[in-house]
């Protein structure tokens, strides 16, 4: 804050508050199409609308904090902040609250957190922070990326107990990215997809019977439609059905009519294809696309190598979150429960990623600082 | 490390475009099918089941009318693996269905499948009990005859998808016909409907209500009362019309045989025609009266004129006419009232071909009526030009002209009203379901055919008749002055255009009472066989039905019965019952007409239940005054059946 450098507001990039905020925006009106009843209240009178745009401000506040303080004063606390959230995670088993089946959420009165989303970014923080101090550079090696791991396994099983397998899967595939950009040799990733593939049929013991139904529905979904399968025929019927130019907003039948699943949260891209159609969703992924390779550019220019894996790494947040969620409406991908990041209804979600892209601009405009 | 960023942005843009191509593939490629795939799930079509019009008696007593029945259907693609085997399991024998038939309609594709229609209250009982999502019932149109056989034929028919074929159903069939609006409507995920737009007043969709000048008392009367002579004269058929002279209105029209359109399976053809429009007949003696009066309309005789019957037999040329009784000289009245063949010859002669037959024309002989019921037919009238001197003598006793009974009675309905010539009809008004009136029928004078005078010289001829030494004695009513023609004619054999030996037709046309006309009655016998005069068969029908008539329209007798005056000689007896009619009965009524029937006549009305009364509290009959509590027990329609 103190002697805040002219320069600093010069390299703001708006581009990034800008594709963000759209994003925002898109979703908060399609939360409004997939909760309101028949009967249009308005949105001041939709809670979801008004809860969202809540978070929104709040993570709005939170990224022009992050913004303001330099990220390498941010990387001091880097550890601590994970810790921060790793208990979070902890406590959930032990206070959290139930939701679809899963113990997920942390009640705090008015609003209720789920520590799994924050642990995300904090994770990414932790892994840059600790990439950057290792004097390993360009050829990691396993040895040295075992702390890393730790970083990752810790809140992975925490959140596979909840259990939520998807994020799980986020947190992992976000920790392999930054571990791949920080160098770690490709022979160890083979090595590491070799085990994985060994393991499955081990894993898939342990799963839930739900869990395990999910894939075999992946698999086929054809085979008991009105079951299992029901989501991703259901969601492919909406997204299809929007053609060209989309049935029009508020009019998705689909939608309206509440074939669609969770609306407002994991099949929201469903609803907002139905209605705005091929042009909407093409559009909505092209602001996705753009964020990503706006953010890839950041953390290619970054000055540090702390700067460049934080973004990198939160880049991979939304990255995978966006190509898990589409993929999974579109049945490319077995339905787990990713949101669509800044689009979902879900505060803790909002907020977090909004903190992350203060987090891009951030290193963004201190990119020319010394 | 850059480079690792920029493999990784370059696998984020083949990603995306994995993503991006599949929804291409969605929303472009398959999304016709798709696209019917959503509008299939919630999109459903209705159609409104909505009433076909009631047709009521022109007292407002229903004659014909929709009551709902429930039929069950199966959305296949609605039932889940479970709910099938038990469907498969139950069904056969909830519905009477084979095990066959019940697996083919639940494997069918279609998302919509009848799995019974019309079914009984005890099937819809057995459907709903199972509790099966998948399985709905829809309410649809039955028609109902409340009265069974009761003017059968002037009612008609309808089709089993309920359009009007036959009779006043078919005839006022854009009056009663129910619109069949479709509505698209929504249904959501859970099977909820959810109507995208508003519905309309669903009256609007209904049928008008057609009341018929048919009284149904008069119209069981005279069924009854045909019936009865077409059996005790081992007769092949017969047709009876009661016809208000003053206006056309037809107030009963009874056939023999008949049916009852509630089970019109197995009918034969012959007991659904209308022979009072649908058959012709030689008129016989009944047409002397036609004769008469147009002799006294040209003045050519006059009813006191005393004519020569030639003791039986006139030769004319090669044939000789018969009378059925020799006589000498007779007045014209006279030789109407024995039915003198021979004196209608000379008159018909005096009169001339060219003035009885426009006469005939003027009465409507040889066309149609224009009564509103299909299939009518015009008769046989020759052409004047080919009218030898036998045809005219012939044709003035009916004989070589051919008429429809309701030709005949309108004929003498003009005798009856002082010389107009009516149009018979039976539509009274039609009033659309959210109450509007759509139209009144007007009587219709079409046209005067004789003056006042004439009509009430013949009529007095035609009491004649009917008194003691006339043919038609036995049409006598206790306490009323009947004008009246018997009738009986050889009936021309089908094929060989001759004269059946035995084959007659028996009629007896007349009005009542005579000095100020209320009723024209017309019974026709086909081929009787006890005995072939119009005046044995035919006149006892129209007796009962002209006694039963008076009764009932409440006309006070001319002169007190012998029976009244016997009673009122009896001593002081204990009084009969004030009210001898007792409670009426208004069961089977639907809500609306039996409180509105009810509450006319006195009754406080409770009502309790929808639908229609199943049961009256007092009982029918009962000997109860108006003024009293009468509760009427309602339920639906369905139950009735």
């Amino acid at each position: 804050m103190r002697q805040f450098d002219r320069r600093l507001a010069y390299h703001f990039d708006w581009s990034l508050l800008a594709l963000t905020l759209a994003i925002i925006g898109g979703g908060l009106a399609t939360i409004f199409s997939a909760t309101e009843a028949r009967v249009h209240t308005g949105f001041a009178n939709n809670p979801l609308v008004m809860r969202q745009a809540f978070y929104a401000s709040v993570g709005f506040v939170g990224m022009i904090a992050v913004v303001l303080i330099d990220y390498r004063r941010l990387e001091r606390y880097a550890y601590v902040v994970y810790a921060a959230t790793l208990l979070l995670v902890l406590a959930v088993p032990l206070v959290g609250t139930v939701g679809g089946g899963a113990r997920r959420w942390i009640d705090l009165g008015p609003v209720s957190i789920q520590p799994s989303e924050l642990i995300k970014v904090s994770l990414v923080v932790a892994l840059a922070r600790y990439f950057h101090r290792s004097q390993a550079t360009g050829d990691v090696r396993l040895v040295d990326a075992l702390p890393a791991f730790a970083m990752l396994a810790v809140p992975g099983a925490l959140i596979l107990a909840q259990p939520d397998l998807g994020t799980v899967g986020v947190i992992a595939i976000v920790a392999f990215s930054v571990l791949f950009c920080a160098g770690l040799r490709l022979r160890v990733f083979v090595v590491l997809a070799a085990v994985a593939a060994l393991a499955v049929p081990l894993l898939w013991g342990h799963l839930k019977p739900y869990q395990q139904q999910r894939v075999q529905t992946f698999l086929s979904p054809e085979m008991d439609p009105l079951g299992a399968g029901y989501h991703v025929i259901q969601s492919k019927i909406a997204i299809g059905s929007g053609e060209l130019w989309g049935k029009g907003y508020l009019r998705g039948t689909q939608n309206k009519l509440n074939f669609i699943p969770e609306q407002h949260t994991d099949f929201i891209f469903s609803v907002f294809a139905e209605e705005w159609g091929f042009a909407g969703a093409v559009a909505l992924l092209v602001l996705y696309g753009g964020l990503v390779l706006r953010g890839l550019t950041v953390a290619h220019r970054a000055k540090d190598r702390f700067g460049a894996l934080v973004v990198f790494g939160v880049v991979s947040i939304v990255f995978w979150q966006v190509v898990i969620n589409v993929g999974m409406t579109s049945g490319i991908l077995p339905v787990v429960g990713i949101t669509l990041p800044f689009f979902s209804y879900g505060g803790s979600s909002l907020t977090t990623m909004m903190i992350a892209v203060g987090l891009m601009i951030n290193v963004n405009m201190r990119r020319f600082l010394f | 490390m850059k480079a690792r960023i920029l493999a990784v942005g370059g696998g984020i843009a083949v990603l995306l475009a994995m993503v991006a191509l599949r929804i291409v593939q969605f929303t472009l490629t398959q999304s016709p099918d798709l696209a019917e795939r959503a509008r299939r799930q919630h999109h459903e079509q209705i159609h409104i089941a909505a009433h076909r019009g009631t047709i009521l008696d022109r007292h407002g007593e229903t004659l014909a009318s929709s009551v709902e029945r429930p039929s069950v259907y199966v959305r296949p693609p609605r039932l889940n693996a479970a709910d099938r085997r038990r469907a498969q399991a139950a069904l056969g024998e909830a519905l009477g269905l084979s095990s066959h038939a019940v697996a083919e309609k639940l494997a069918s594709r279609s998302n919509f499948v009848w799995l019974k229609r019309a079914v009984s209250p005890r099937e819809q009982f057995a459907v709903q009990s199972l509790g099966i999502a998948g399985l709905d019932e829809v309410t649809e149109a039955r028609r109902f005859y409340p009265h069974g056989v009761v003017a059968a034929q002037v009612i008609g028919a309808t089709s089993v998808d309920l359009l009007g074929v036959e009779g006043i159903e078919q005839v006022y069939e854009r009056d009663l016909r129910a619109l069949t609006r479709t509505l698209e409507i929504e249904r959501d995920a859970l099977g909820r409907e959810i109507l995208t737009d508003g519905m309309a007043d669903p009256r609007t969709l209904d049928g008008a209500t057609v009341q018929l000048t048919i009284d149904v008392g008069l119209q069981t009367i005279a069924e009854g009362a045909l019936e009865a002579g077409v059996r005790e004269a081992r007769a092949a058929a017969g047709t009876a019309i009661v016809l208000d002279p003053w206006t056309g209105e037809i107030l009963a029209l009874a056939n023999a045989p008949t049916f009852d359109p509630n089970h019109r399976g197995t009918v034969p053809p012959a007991n659904r025609r209308n022979r009072a429009i649908n058959d012709f007949y030689e008129p016989g003696s009944t047409f002397k009266a036609v004769l008469a009066a147009a002799a006294l309309e040209y003045g050519v005789v006059r009813p006191d004129e005393m004519l020569f019957c030639e003791h039986g037999a006139m030769p004319v040329g090669k044939w000789v006419i018969h009378d059925h009784h020799r006589h000498g000289w007779l007045s014209m009245s006279e030789a109407i009232a024995v039915s003198s063949n021979i004196a209608a010859a000379k008159i018909g002669e005096r009169l001339g071909r060219d003035r009885f037959h426009p006469f005939l024309v003027g009465l409507g002989f040889g066309t149609p009526t224009g009564v509103d019921l299909p299939g009518e037919v015009g008769g046989m009238l020759r052409p004047v030009g080919d009218w030898s001197r036998i045809n005219l003598m012939t044709t003035s006793f009916g004989q070589g002209v051919a008429v429809t009974p309701l030709q005949m009675a309108r004929a003498f309905a003009a005798i009856a009203n002082g010389g107009q010539l009516v149009r018979p009809y039976v539509g009274l008004r039609a009033t659309s379901a959210t109450g509007e009136e759509l139209w009144t029928r007007q009587p219709h004078l079409v046209r005067r055919v004789m003056r006042p005078e004439t009509a009430k010289a013949v009529t007095a001829m035609l009491e004649q008749v009917v008194e003691d030494g006339g043919t038609g004695t036995r049409a006598q009513i206790a306490g009323v002055r009947v004008a009246g023609k018997t009738g009986t004619s050889q009936k021309v054999e089908p094929g060989t255009g001759r004269y059946s030996a035995d084959a007659r037709v028996a009629s007896f046309v007349g009005f009542l009472p005579a000095e100020a006309p209320k009723l024209v009655i017309l019974v026709m016998i086909d081929e009787p066989r006890t005995s072939k005069y119009g005046g044995m068969v035919a006149a006892p029908v129209f007796r009962a039905i002209g006694a039963a008539a008076l009764e009932r329209e409440g006309l006070v007798p001319t002169q007190p019965s012998p029976e009244l005056q016997q009673a009122a000689l009896e001593p002081a007896a204990p009084a009969a019952p004030l009210v001898p009619l007792g409670v009426p009965s208004f069961l089977g009524l639907s809500k609306r007409m039996a409180v509105e029937r009810a509450r006319d006549l006195g009754w406080m009305v409770q009502v309790t239940g929808e639908g229609y009364v199943q049961s009256q509290t007092p009982a029918p009959g009962a000997a109860e005054a108006p003024g009293k509590e009468l509760v009427l027990s309602l339920a639906p329609s369905s139950d009735l059946l």
